[in-house]
């Protein structure tokens, strides 16, 4: 307790409920020199028993500050233990400025003191800053914390010795007045007589002990000192000597005799008074025990604690404190406080030390950087209590240290961890922000940029400030806070107002910062989705465009004439269209997915395809009979825009018409030239002829010759005429017709007539009705329609065959027919009747002509408006009818 | 004297070649179509025949042709064909057939008499 006086410069006591010391630093001398006039007990501090008059008193906070007349101030409080006050606390005597003598000195002579004295008393009462006051007490109240253990214990010894306290009292009815013991000697010690209290302070019955020896009752050490005492006393000096005495159960008992020299029944005999001084002897040996409780505070608390000098070296340091430094304490004791600071925290430090040596301040809290034993930092919060005014060999301050590394390393890492968040946030390309109370307290650089409010403008501000309407502002409030507060991220799609009245559509979600209450803030982000929105209507609509096309294509694929098959890179057929299926009489969906080769088998094919798919350019068509049709096949790659091959395309055409059709030409060329050639021959023989031997004929002959080169020209004229004709067809135009009204009949005979004089092999006959009306018709054409029919059944027909020229009136107008009994017609042949080049039988060389007979008879007819058409049956003959209609 | 069958069924193409190759000095025969040629053929085995190919009845000018390379009275005699068909394919099945020469129509009749001349010589 002296240690803590000398460290903290403030007395302080702490008393029990009897008013006995438990606890005692530094002396209240300066007091009991005021309290002479005023007496002073620690009930001054109890409210029940203040008294008015003697000092100012305030009561703050469990505390009791009592301000003397004096200007002297000591702070109290009562100690309770649960809910019974077991003792007080009292700090003090101090003073908060530093006195005037004068005043006290007024004083001393009112008390009639020493001056000497007085100023040397007031010289110890320390000069303490208010402020500090506190935290002087906080640091005595963990001191008594830690004393409540003995107090409580203290409370039951109190409570035992108030009991003997009480029987003692109902002894005093049986003896003497006198509490003490006493006893009468002789010279030689024998006991003569002896008082209750005797009687009590050895524990032997007053009997037994009479006519013992008084060394009987003497610890055996202290048995020269009673000899020499009885000698004293003899010598007639009164004595006073302290001896231990044994106790009957054998512990020593102290004890203070005095003694004197009286006469008893005429002998010299002692009377000794025997003061019981183990209670008083216990309250020092308290004391001593205090002390070595402050010790054991100091050593094993869990707190860091040293004590320094003045300049900054350590006087006394604890384990806790070695430890926390990671040195010995024997290390220590070499160091100064700067030399386990870290250099940044050096300065304060020195300052303060500063301060406290120029009386500033006495106590100090701080948090700051040691420097371990190990080279690393390490955190300690610390309360320094300087001592101000002492002397200046004693230490200046005792430090309390708490070890706080591992929570500074985890708010440093806390605080990374936020500057990391905060910069992530930061950077992110969405809105975030922190609302309390739906105002804004923190906002991204995003959101300042993409609203185009200044981060000023917003933060501050009422998030209703973004909303369009006291409505949705509302709405969303509703929606969003219900479900973070039923502990989910809040989620709403709304509208955000930027600063130039755009609004952009926002998806903002939220999340308490605790979920536990809202008053902590809200943390939201919002995306924008109306790029996204935009960019998603823009892909339907892409997508929709895109199907389209897909559909038009798919359905231009399908609806073109040619077969069209579409081949995968494996050779599947992954598409064919309807031209296929007819072409090839195979159904689609039997075959899509099946390999190529199961549809079309040709080698030819299937080596174009398996080129194509390899990307080469195949230019030739395959041409394939399949049965009596042919196909010409081209194949080609697929490729993307990138230019790989995605595959290959087979387009199918049926070339089986264009081959009968060259076929045709082929025949017509031949044909043709026969034709030219025959009249040329006769042409050209008989000029050769008569320009040769001109003179060698006579005129009846020349003219013979002419009449046939004449003939053969016409001939050749016709075929030309025929031809135009033909190609004015194929072109397109209608022939061209001189019409004039006539009887068809009439040509009719004049055309049979003539064949009946060159054909005498076939029996000719016409039938008509009689009624037949007048039509309009090209003669010329029409007798070339009559001449092909009847030149075709007369081919066909064998010798002597009966041929039917008939004119029936039919309306709208008339109806021929010729009919024949020859070979006949199969249906296909019937079929393409009307084909140019087209004859019934190219086997049959001798039946010459161009093949265009009958094309040109249908276009006369159709140009006249008629129609025509076949009957016919292969060995039965063929019947040829053309109407034509009576035109006005 | 040598003996020329003519086969031709044009008449006015017949009667031209009679009318130029008379008083040539040679004996002239015929026939409006094959099955008469072939007739007069074995019948006067002529040294040159002057054949048409287009022609009626159920015989051609190159059926008549085989059969009188296929005949030994006949096998020996010189055929030409004359015929309007000018395409190659018909001159190469005319020779192949046994044809010794081949003159598409028109003719220049001094040339066909030269090689007529050149034939029998």
């Amino acid at each position: 307790m002296a240690s803590l006086y000398r460290i903290t410069g403030i007395p302080a006591t702490i008393l029990d409920e009897s008013g006995k010391v438990l606890l005692k630093s530094g002396s209240p001398t300066l007091c009991e020199f005021f309290h002479k006039a005023a007496p002073f007990t620690r009930n001054c501090f109890l409210e029940k028993s203040f008294r008015r008059g003697v000092g100012r008193r305030t009561t703050t906070e469990g505390w009791t500050e009592f301000c003397c007349d004096s200007g002297l101030i000591d702070v109290g409080a009562q100690i309770m233990i649960d809910k019974r006050p077991v003792a007080t606390l009292l700090v003090g005597p101090m003073l908060y400025e530093t006195p005037k003598p004068a005043d006290f000195m007024a004083r001393a002579e009112e008390f009639g003191e020493r001056k000497e004295a007085w100023l040397q008393h007031l010289a110890e009462v320390p000069v303490v800053d208010p402020a500090s006051i506190p935290e002087v007490l906080q640091f005595y109240t963990s001191l008594i914390k830690i004393l409540t253990d003995y107090a409580r214990r203290s409370l039951l010894h109190n409570e035992a010795r108030d009991e003997a306290e009480h029987s003692r009292s109902r002894l005093q009815d049986l003896f003497a007045l006198n509490p003490d013991g006493v006893v009468l000697v002789d010279l030689h010690g024998r006991l003569l007589q002896v008082n209750p209290g005797l009687s009590q302070i050895l524990g032997y019955a007053e009997k037994e002990m009479l006519n013992a020896n008084i060394t009987d009752y003497v610890s055996p050490e202290y048995a020269g000192r009673v000899s020499t005492s009885i000698r004293k006393v003899l010598n007639g000096e009164a004595t006073l000597f302290k001896v231990s005495l044994r106790h009957q159960d054998g512990r020593k008992v102290p004890v203070e005799i005095r003694a004197r020299d009286i006469m008893f029944d005429g002998c010299h005999a002692i009377l000794g008074q025997v003061r019981d001084m183990s209670e008083r002897l216990q309250s020092e040996q308290a004391l001593l025990e205090s002390e070595e409780r402050f010790r054991g505070v100091f050593q094993e608390a869990g707190i860091g604690m040293a004590l320094t000098d003045q300049d900054g070296r350590f006087v006394q340091v604890n384990s806790e404190f070695c430890r926390f430094l990671g040195y010995s304490e024997r290390e220590l004791l070499q160091k100064n406080i700067d030399d386990i600071t870290h250099s940044e925290d050096r300065l304060p430090g020195k300052q303060l030390r500063a301060d406290a040596l120029a009386g500033k301040r006495s106590v100090v809290s701080a948090q700051k950087r040691y420097l371990h034993k190990d080279g690393s930092i390490v955190w300690g919060s610390l309360t320094t209590v300087y001592r101000v005014g002492g002397p200046h060999s004693s230490p200046l301050s005792v430090v309390m240290v708490q070890d706080i590394t591992a929570q500074k390393l985890a708010q440093e890492a806390a605080q990374a961890s936020e500057a990391t968040l905060k910069s992530i946030l930061t950077a992110v390309p969405v809105s975030v922000g922190l609302v309390r109370n739906r105002v804004f307290c923190w906002v991204n650089r995003w959101m300042v940029e993409e609203l185009g409010y200044a981060e000023e403008e917003l933060i501050g501000q009422n998030a209703r400030l973004l909303y369009e309407s006291d409505e949705e502002y509302e709405r969303i409030g509703r929606e969003k806070y219900d479900r973070v507060k039923a502990g989910h991220m809040g989620e709403v799609k709304t509208r955000f107002l930027c600063r130039d009245g755009r609004g952009i559509d926002v998806l903002v979600r939220s999340v308490p910062i605790d979920p536990e209450t809202l008053d902590a803030g809200v943390i939201f982000a919002a995306l924008n989705i109306s790029e996204l929105q935009k960019a998603d209507l823009e892909l339907r609509k892409a997508l929709g465009e895109a199907e389209t096309a897909r559909q038009q294509m798919f359905g231009i694929l399908r609806s073109v004439v040619a077969g069209l098959i579409v081949i995968d890179l494996e050779g599947r057929i992954s598409m064919m269209n309807p031209s296929v299926e007819s072409l090839l009489g195979r159904k689609a969906a039997d075959m899509i997915g099946k390999p190529v080769d199961q549809l079309i088998e040709s080698r030819e094919f299937l080596g174009k395809v398996d080129l194509a798919l390899a990307g080469s350019e195949q230019p030739d068509a395959v041409e394939l009979a399949l049965g009596k049709n042919c196909l010409q096949i081209k194949v080609t790659s697929v490729k993307d825009m990138q230019g790989i091959v995605r595959g290959a395309v087979a387009i199918l055409r049926d070339v089986t018409r264009e081959h009968a059709i060259n076929q045709m030409k082929d025949e017509f060329i031949s044909a043709a030239a026969h034709e030219l050639r025959t009249p040329m021959t006769s042409i050209l023989g008989y000029t050769e002829l008569m320009l040769d031997q001109l003179e060698d004929f006579e005129t009846d002959q020349l003219k013979d010759f002419l009449q046939v080169v004449f003939e053969r020209s016409l001939s050749l004229s016709q075929i030309i005429s025929d031809m135009l004709d033909l190609s004015r067809v194929q072109s397109g135009r209608l022939i061209s017709l001189e019409k004039s009204p006539g009887q068809l009949l009439d040509l009719a005979r004049q055309i049979v007539s003539s064949y009946e004089y060159n054909n005498t092999g076939c029996n000719l006959v016409i039938e008509a009705d009689d009624d037949l009306p007048m039509m309009l018709f090209d003669a010329r054409k029409m007798t070339q329609v009559f001449d092909n029919l009847l030149s075709n059944a007369v081919k066909f027909s064998p010798q002597g065959g009966k041929i039917t020229l008939s004119l029936h009136r039919e309306l709208p107008g008339v109806t021929v027919a010729v009919k024949d009994q020859g070979i006949g017609m199969s249906p296909q042949q019937q079929e393409r009747i009307f084909d140019k080049f087209f004859r019934a039988d190219y086997s049959n060389t001798a039946a010459s002509g161009l093949g265009l007979g009958m094309t040109l008879v249908k276009s006369i007819v159709e140009g006249h408006g008629g129609k025509i058409w076949v009957e016919s049956e292969v060995g039965s003959g063929t019947s040829v009818f053309f109407s034509l209609p009576i035109i006005q | 004297m040598k003996t020329i069958l003519i086969v031709e069924d044009q008449e006015d193409v017949q009667k031209l070649l009679k009318v130029a190759l008379n008083g040539s000095g040679w004996a002239l025969l015929h026939a409006l179509d094959a099955a008469d040629g072939l007739k007069l053929a074995r019948e006067r085995t002529p040294d040159l025949v002057l054949l048409d190919i287009m022609m009626p009845g159920s015989m051609d000018g190159l059926g008549l042709l085989k059969t009188l390379r296929e005949n030994a009275e006949t096998a020996r005699a010189k055929i030409i064909v004359i015929s309007a068909r000018a395409q190659h394919q018909d001159q190469e099945a005319a020779m192949k057939a046994g044809a010794n020469a081949y003159v598409t129509k028109p003719f220049r009749l001094a040339e066909l008499k030269s090689l007529i001349e050149k034939m029998l010589a």
